[in-house]
């Protein structure tokens, strides 16, 4: 199973949980975490697809689950900013890099497929959106403690 | 976190989200999120960016600040053709709370009027949610990426594998899954995708964990790594081998213990558990041997010909480092003669270098060296008794040269030059015996190479006894590294001896490049010193160290002088003088103690 066949995974629980949290809106509380309840349903959505799939995976341990969710849950919900902050640092790489970011995730194309394309070793290329996914990372968070510190 | 944890973990991140992680990845990652909540909001913080990556909105000009992850939300039309329908409509009462809910929630109800929510709100708040929640089911659906197709048996020779069966070829291709493949005999080699070419010697077992790490159960590989592949990694029971782009060589022998031999390049050592780990750089023509059960690290001599770095099945080719590949043999048939006579060879001429040349009709035989022969890229073996003199004119350029039961006599000028690997005096051939080498006059030995301070003369291996016997002050010897006595495989007890024969003017003199070995773990190394005649009233220096190597490696010191004692400081009687031994002379201004020397004392003993 791809890295893909790991989102596709992703993207069909979530869909399932967002079809389920609007079926079962009426279960909800106001005034309750609404999160929270919505991550509940979305683990339920988990361990009802993995029985489905009777998939052999390898989680991540409780303990690191349990920090992701806290962490999760306590982190801003607003993505408006970080996808300003993105466009901003995409703007700001080398050609190149803008290129190959674009050929995978606007053309949603494989590694495999744009190394053929480019006539590159798959590892050279994973190398190489290694490092500029890392300076994407870098250049976020750098503008994300920008725009907080000028508030 | 410090830079180069955050950059670890970003390449732990990058592994996952790009399927390749293997499952020592995974816990390597699960333990740092486990016990750091900051690596926690790095974790999302990739992820939120990854999810907004593949969005697509990056590279959209019109703003959004809804991700649609790809075509995950097909349904997004819905989804906004809804919100559209709601930015007009009325506000909804929120259904009566469901029966099972408990009574202090039923209370908490009747006490508080409903609010009214739009549905509009609501929809905001789940597609706020979706990122989140996607990053929570992503961590879930973290999975270990099995059956990956990393590398390809590129060739083999003899090859039985146990595991996977009979199926194993060439073309094969060998996968990341939990397979343990075991080589039960011959030799294999394999090409990853990543170009690192991996030989593997029987019996070994191995497993792929990724496209650049290999967990080596035992046995022998060894790796050539190119540049674009460094990070390439070997995994054992007791070390870990991290590639800063190089060839390696790793031996994991029936106890556990892990022998490292680097020869091109720098490699990192990593020894210890995760609450007491150490990393230590192996450069190259260095050895380290790390035992499982303590997890210490000892020097261990740098075997250049112990790892197959080659084969070829097409010509049944094996090269395990020698200057050149061999394709067959050149040997010598003649009882006696000249080096240079092509009829005192198989091949009808005299060997020209490309191929190995032997010497072992037999020990009544000798053979005669007194012209200028430079097939420097052929290895040289001499055995089974034979004599090889090299006389007044004689020169010789060779490659790997060993020599097993044998007697070799230098004479004259006659130099002996081994332009680029290593010279064994004593080795375990077919037959074993004794190798005898006797220098006279002004005749020399060189075997340096100044690309690498890899070459080595080494006085007997295993099982051989080796004599060196340097007569007169005008015999020379250089090289980069001297073994007096080489333990290479376990349970032998090698004998060498160094024999110096003074005259007037001192000792002839071996110059070290850089290092010296003396009684190495369970060799015994026996110095010898005769003066026929007077010797000169002043200090006598025997091995030279040129490099700035601050000790003598093995146990530091002879086994025995002459009989007696050897340690520092011994007294010795000779050419009418008293002397001392010491290990600790400075002979050439370097400003090291490393040379050793007698140190005059007295003329009246």
């Amino acid at each position: 199973m791809s890295a893909i066949g790991d989102w596709n995974q992703a993207d069909d629980i979530l869909q399932e949980t967002m079809s389920v949290l609007w079926n079962k809106f009426d279960q909800y509380v106001i005034g309750t975490d609404f999160l929270s309840w919505a991550l509940k349903v979305a683990h339920f959505q988990i361990l009802c697809h993995i029985k489905k799939q009777k998939i052999q995976n390898k989680y991540f341990s409780r303990q690191t689950i349990e920090n992701i969710s806290e962490i999760a849950v306590s982190l801003s919900t607003d993505t408006e900013e970080p996808l300003k902050a993105l466009r901003k640092c995409v703007k700001n790489l080398p050609e190149r890099s803008q290129h190959l970011l674009a050929l995978r995730y606007e053309d949603n194309t494989t590694i495999q497929k744009i190394a053929r394309r480019l006539q590159q070793s798959v590892h050279t290329l994973y190398k190489e959106y290694q490092k500029i996914h890392y300076q994407l990372f870098q250049c976020i968070r750098r503008q994300l403690e920008w725009n907080r510190a000028e508030r | 976190m410090n830079a180069d944890q955050i950059n670890r973990m970003f390449q732990l991140f990058e592994a996952v989200r790009e399927g390749i992680v293997s499952e020592e990845q995974l816990a390597e990652l699960d333990q740092i999120l486990a016990e750091n909540k900051e690596a926690c909001h790095y974790y999302l913080e990739y992820f939120n960016m990854c999810v907004l990556l593949k969005s697509g909105k990056a590279f959209d000009q019109t703003f959004s600040a809804i991700p649609e992850m790809n075509d995950s939300l097909r349904d997004m039309g819905f989804w906004q053709a809804m919100a559209r329908e709601e930015q007009t409509a009325p506000g909804m009462e929120i259904p009566a709370v469901p029966e099972e809910v408990s009574q202090e929630k039923i209370l908490t109800a009747i006490r508080t009027p409903q609010p009214k929510v739009s549905k509009l709100s609501l929809f905001s708040l789940f597609l706020s949610s979706a990122v989140l929640i996607f990053m929570i089911v992503y961590a879930h659906l973290v999975s270990l990426k099995r059956g990956i197709e990393v590398a390809t048996l590129a060739d083999s020779i003899d090859a039985v594998w146990d595991r996977p069966a009979s199926s194993m070829q060439a073309g094969s291709r060998l996968t990341t899954d939990h397979t343990r493949y075991l080589l039960r005999a011959g030799l294999a080699k394999l090409l990853f995708d990543n170009s690192v070419e991996v030989l593997i010697e029987a019996p070994s077992q191995f497993r792929l964990l990724s496209q650049d790490k290999v967990e080596l159960v035992y046995g022998r590989i060894y790796a050539k790594v190119p540049p674009q592949a460094v990070g390439f990694t070997i995994d054992t029971l007791s070390a870990q081998i991290v590639d800063w782009g190089t060839e390696f060589g790793v031996e994991v022998d029936y106890k556990g213990d892990t022998s490292l031999h680097v020869m091109k390049g720098k490699t990192l050592l990593v020894v210890g558990n995760q609450s007491k780990q150490s990393a230590l750089p192996i450069e190259a023509g260095t050895a380290k041997k790390v035992s499982a059960t303590t997890n210490t690290v000892s020097d261990v001599p740098c075997d250049h010909d112990r790892f197959i770095r080659d084969l070829d099945s097409s010509n049944n080719f094996v090269w395990r480092g020698e200057v050149k590949r061999w394709d067959g043999y050149v040997n010598w048939t003649a009882e006696s003669g000249n080096w240079a006579d092509g009829a005192n060879w198989d091949t009808g001429i005299k060997p020209d270098g490309s191929r190995c040349v032997r010497l072992r009709k037999g020990p009544t035989s000798v053979c005669t060296l007194n012209t200028v022969e430079k097939p420097i890229s052929s290895v040289l073996i001499v055995s089974n008794g034979q004599t090889l003199t090299i006389e007044e004119g004689g020169y010789m350029g060779c490659g790997w040269s060993r020599f097993g039961g044998s007697t070799v006599y230098m004479r004259g000028n006659g130099t002996w030059l081994l332009n680029n690997d290593d010279l064994y005096i004593g080795y375990p051939e077919k037959g074993a015996g004794e190798c005898v080498w006797t220098m006279y006059d002004h005749s020399k030995i060189e075997i340096n190479d100044d690309q690498d301070d890899g070459e080595v003369l080494y006085i007997s291996q295993d099982n051989a006894k080796g004599t060196l016997r340097l007569v007169g002050s005008n015999v020379s010897i250089r090289c980069d590294q001297l073994y007096v006595g080489y333990p290479r495989n376990p349970g032998f007890s090698p004998v060498a001896v160094l024999e110096y024969v003074m005259d007037a003017n001192g000792a002839g003199i071996i110059r070290v490049g850089y290092r010296v070995y003396l009684a190495e773990e369970t060799a015994s190394s026996y110095l010898l010193l005769r003066a026929p005649e007077p010797l000169p009233k002043k200090d006598i220096v025997l091995i030279e160290i040129l490099g700035n190597e601050k000790k003598i490696r093995g146990k530091g010191a002879f086994t025995a002088m002459n009989g007696g004692p050897a340690a520092e400081g011994t007294p010795v009687q000779l050419g009418g003088n008293l002397y001392t031994l010491t290990y600790r002379y400075e002979a050439n201004g370097d400003g090291y103690l490393n040379d050793i020397a007698l140190v005059f004392q007295t003329d009246s003993p």
